[in-house]
């Protein structure tokens, strides 16, 4: 996953070192909430890029970033070789048609005086995409049926007549209508139950499989994203910390934080289970959010692995394996001289 | 009864007026809990998991009510030596031996319960904590309102609650905004344990936290059964978290227990068609990548449940039989109770073994 070396031309989404900081005017002090974050999604093929963090690490507002919602601090997000933030009306109408949200709470995302059908009706009508009515409707039923609704269920009700997992289905349904070319869905699963997250999970891989759209997922929780596959990338505390290939950063995790993540998740195997207790921290970990933008390691509170230079000099991606980087001075040549392999699976 | 019951819930119906008519939230229910051991419960949301540890606690407010059924309550003296407290209330002593019985008990024995013997953690309580009061003035608002503590005493108490959960005594002056949320739940967990309690409650504890705080909370809760020898009932919707916590493990659906086993041989061996999709569709974090398969079919109308078995309209293994008799919940192995037409013929040999633990198709 090198975005440096990457032609621009082949990136459909570009977002380079984007920073976004929250207040700073007058006496407050500022917040970092997205700190020097990178991320592409190349032209060629559809991925599923998956970005997991902790509540506060600032996924949400790195996916606002990118819907162009809240334009950051710094940095540059392109779309197709264009700055989504000085694009002209037109462009910008088709950046909104090709990058579509699927956002979290799917009780909040519906006006309760509109009727299911006009979700769907609005796209059809907004980007011309039927030509009669009939074809509208028909289009309509067979995104529905797409998303494994029946249409005479859901076609004619009101938002409160739908659970929480009908509601996250007909964004999706949505989305197969408009056919975008990127998907970026803000914790999509949280507000749903267990029993149909799979369902849910399914409807993305078969989008990327048959419609070809590529999806950037945000979740904090890496069970699902494992099941996606694809790409990760890892956040804490508005900065990325580790990337790379799913598979390989899930069975051999190199960032501490990553490790840390990885053997909290609960073995889902009653005979597999946690060996011994991490002992609860009794450190007074106060809810206060970060400040600077720091040139520390952000991680040097928790580390076990702490060391001098961790606390003066901001870590850059270093590449552990092949298909991953991890921003540690652990694997960095020049802080230390042997540097540590990437560790045996966990 | 066996002298290792705590808990023993018998046809437990909790029922919801609404002008559409009754929602039968909870109809049926028969569970027993073990001194000392962690139970786990889990469903699919609207299965009525939370209304059991409601009316457990009777905290059913209108419209809803406990329209029938039992819920026997048998505190031990013995559990108590150890720790700390004696009961002192003349009425509970008196009941020792024979059980009391939540649903009927009045409200004045209810109130000297609830804390005392019975401590509850709802759904998103670490949120329910009054942000102008500081943490140390609200634990001990409970410990003075359930118990004869003085002031100092109650002060004491919960310091050595909040060790439990590992958190040091400065807590006590801090206010709720100034702990992160996995401190705040297990501030909560402390409240529950400050007076040493035989049964603790708690109602998804874990939703919607991160996992690293996930786990210091999960071992907050192991805690409770190492530290006070108390029982813990615990309702998650989480079959990763249930596998990591609990001792047994009941599995509801439509208002009804389906099945019962300890974590192990469940997890190893569902029985029920809906335990077996259930259990299969947890998503495992490394290993193979297998495309799942969910759950299929809407979720039961609470209103008009199904004829018959309650999951036959999402049961692939459904009979004639299923849609007209509702299967009673047997025990089929020692300790394993399921309520499915198909048992115990499957476990005779009559019929091949169901396993659609694992759908081969790869992603």
């Amino acid at each position: 996953m090198s975005t440096e070396m990457a032609k621009p031309q082949s990136l459909l989404l570009d977002a380079q070192h984007v920073s976004t900081i929250f207040g700073g005017q007058g006496r407050r002090t500022p917040v970092v909430a997205v700190d020097d974050v990178s991320l592409s999604i190349p032209a060629a093929a559809p991925v599923i890029l998956t970005i997991v963090g902790e509540s506060g690490s600032g996924k949400t507002t790195f996916t606002r970033n990118l819907l162009g919602l809240t334009k950051p601090s710094s940095g540059t997000i392109r779309y197709g070789g264009k700055d989504i933030y000085a694009m002209s009306a037109s462009e910008w109408r088709s950046y909104r048609r090709e990058v579509q949200p699927v956002f979290q709470d799917p009780y909040a995302t519906y006006n309760p005086f509109y009727r299911i059908d006009r979700v769907l009706q609005l796209p059809l009508r907004k980007f011309k995409l039927a030509t009669s009515a009939e074809e509208g409707r028909q289009k309509m039923e067979e995104a529905l049926k797409a998303v494994d609704l029946r249409p005479g269920d859901v076609l004619g009700r009101y938002p409160h007549q739908l659970s929480g997992g009908e509601r996250q289905r007909i964004m999706l349904a949505r989305i197969y209508l408009i056919r975008p070319r990127i998907i970026i869905a803000d914790e999509p699963l949280s507000m749903i139950d267990a029993s149909l997250r799979t369902l849910f999970l399914n409807i993305l891989l078969d989008f990327r499989e048959k419609q070809g759209i590529s999806c950037i997922h945000i979740t904090h929780n890496l069970s699902t994203a494992y099941y996606l596959g694809g790409e990760i990338m890892i956040m804490c505390k508005g900065r990325v910390i580790e990337r790379g290939d799913m598979d390989t950063i899930v069975s051999h995790p190199s960032h501490p934080y990553t490790q840390l993540l990885i053997d909290s998740v609960p073995s889902s195997d009653p005979s597999a289970r946690w060996k011994d207790r991490r002992g609860l921290s009794n450190a007074v970990e106060t809810a206060t959010l970060k400040t600077e933008g720091g040139s520390a390691c952000i991680f040097t509170s928790r580390c076990p692995h702490v060391m001098d230079v961790c606390h003066v000099k901001r870590p850059t991606f270093v590449q552990v394996s092949p298909t991953q980087e991890s921003a540690c001075f652990l694997y960095d040549k020049e802080v230390v001289p042997q540097p540590a392999q990437a560790p045996a699976k966990v | 009864m066996d002298k290792n019951t705590l808990l023993d819930i018998s046809d437990l119906r909790v029922y919801f007026h609404s002008t559409h008519g009754e929602y039968k939230v909870v109809d049926g229910v028969n569970l027993t809990v073990q001194r000392q051991e962690i139970l786990g419960l889990a469903g699919e949301s609207g299965c009525g998991k939370s209304t059991v540890v409601e009316a457990i606690m009777r905290l059913i407010r209108p419209p809803g009510y406990i329209q029938e059924g039992k819920i026997m309550f048998y505190p031990s003296l013995e559990a108590n030596s150890s720790g700390k407290m004696v009961p002192s209330d003349a009425f509970l002593s008196k009941h020792f031996d024979h059980g009391v019985d939540l649903v009927t008990l009045d409200e004045m024995p209810l109130t000297e319960m609830r804390w005392k013997y019975i401590s509850y953690v709802p759904q998103a309580s670490m949120n329910s904590l009054n942000p102008v009061m500081k943490i140390g003035a609200q634990m001990t608002d409970v410990i003075l309102a359930h118990s004869a503590f003085t002031k100092n005493e109650a002060r004491q108490r919960a310091t050595e609650a909040l060790a439990m959960v590992s958190l040091p005594p400065q807590v006590l002056e801090m206010y709720p905004h100034e702990l992160s949320g996995g401190m705040k739940q297990r501030t909560i967990i402390a409240i529950a344990m400050t007076l040493s309690p035989q049964l603790v409650i708690c109602d998804e504890p874990t939703t919607a936290l991160d996992v690293n705080v996930q786990r210091a909370v999960l071992e907050s809760i192991m805690g409770i059964k190492e530290q006070l020898h108390a029982t813990v009932v615990f309702v998650s919707h989480d079959l990763a978290v249930h596998a990591e916590l609990v001792d047994r493990l009941a599995i509801m659906y439509a208002g009804k227990i389906v099945e019962v086993d300890t974590v192990d041989s469940l997890y190893k061996k569902p029985l029920h068609p809906y335990s077996q999709r259930l259990l299969s569709s947890i998503p495992v974090l490394g290993g193979p990548r297998v495309r799942q398969e969910a759950v299929l079919g809407q979720a039961p109308d609470r209103l008009h449940w199904p004829s018959g078995c309650r999951f036959h309209p999402r049961c692939p293994f459904a009979m004639d039989k299923c849609r007209e008799i509702e299967p009673p919940l047997i025990e089929v192995e020692a300790g394993h109770q399921v309520a499915c037409h198909l048992y115990p013929d499957v476990m005779a040999g009559a019929i091949p073994v169901l396993n659609n633990q694992k759908v081969d198709h790869v992603n």
